[in-house]
């Protein structure tokens, strides 16, 4: 039996429609394997979470020193499934540090990301197109830098994409509402 | 899909993976985030191809340059030990084109649509590979 390429398939798996392929996926178990894995869905999330869509350059105002965030006063709820990745959001305002609750952010205030990464290596932080940061991750910690938050108007809109491993890649979008100061 | 991708030519290897995810990056920074299927995964195949081409060859001279050598991936596959040999000798889109045919399982036809070349220039570069290739 000849194999459709891995191209093929992966065009099938984004919804590229093709019917000779497709009639092949039917009926071999290994490219129907390879399809499935391709299109396999991140696992579900609760919290604030909504599509990322439009891109934004100004998150980040100034990369600023993360040693007050490194001191997470109390352990926080995941967003994410039990036992998989999760992501937490931590706030600085003035001298207080908390994990975000949902209410509107300000202009001003600081944001540092802590990651559970589950089965995944590697964690890349978006803002529409721009790379925030991109490294690799052992564990569960607080990446090693944290933004602070311009005055444009709208809120920021973060993705959290999680690779490396065994596993698909997991990706999560945040929407921060802000404020004016 | 971009890890499956990476790996075919690099092995299940940390590098494999940083690979992939530099291939992300660049998709979301300027890539056809929002084209169509065929567009996207064209972009991804060429770039992942030519990303891994770039680390491999990168290694390499880190290699010769260092007092000793770096350690070796720990999953290397048959590929990724090829491409090792072959990285400093055989030209870029060349390379690229023997990857995707030989070792990706692309048609002519489909490596020619992902590099942007002809299926007669294809042909003529893996023929060439081939010639070269031969004792």
């Amino acid at each position: 039996m000849t194999h459709p390429s891995p191209l093929a398939l992966d065009r099938l798996a984004l919804g590229a429609p093709d019917p000779a392929t497709q009639a092949h996926v039917d009926a071999c178990d290994a490219c129907r394997a390879h399809v499935e894995a391709v299109c396999a869905p991140p696992p579900p999330m609760s919290g604030r979470i909504r599509a990322l869509r439009r891109p934004r350059a100004r998150l980040v105002a100034v990369a600023v020193a993360l040693a007050a965030l490194l001191v997470l006063v109390r352990p926080a709820p995941y967003v994410g499934t039990k036992g998989g990745p999760t992501v937490e959001v931590w706030t600085r305002r003035g001298d207080e540090v908390a994990r975000w609750d949902g209410a509107p952010l300000h202009p001003g205030d600081s944001l540092r990301l802590r990651v559970d990464p589950g089965p995944h290596r590697r964690v890349t932080v978006l803002a529409g197109a721009d790379v925030l940061y991109a490294g690799a991750v052992d564990g569960p910690g607080a990446l090693p830098t944290s933004w602070r938050l311009d005055d444009a108007p709208g809120p920021e809109r973060l993705r959290v994409v999680l690779s490396g491993g065994d596993q698909p890649d997991w990706t999560l979008a945040l929407d921060l509402p802000k404020e004016p100061r | 899909m971009v890890r499956a991708k990476c790996r075919r030519i690099l092995g299940s290897g940390a590098e494999a993976d940083e690979v992939a995810q530099d291939t992300f990056v660049r998709l979301w920074q300027e890539g056809p985030v929002q084209g169509a299927p065929h567009t996207v995964t064209a972009w991804i195949y060429r770039t992942a191809t030519h990303l891994a081409i770039d680390r491999v060859r990168q290694r390499t001279r880190a290699r010769r340059l260092a007092p000793e050598p770096p350690a070796p991936s720990p999953h290397p596959g048959d590929a990724a030990l090829a491409l090792d040999r072959l990285a400093d000798r055989v030209p870029q889109t060349q390379l690229a084109a023997v990857l995707l045919h030989r070792v990706d399982g692309l048609s002519q036809r489909e490596t020619a649509e992902v590099l942007g070349l002809t299926d007669r220039h294809v042909r003529r570069l893996i023929a060439a590979f081939d010639a070269a290739d031969e004792p």
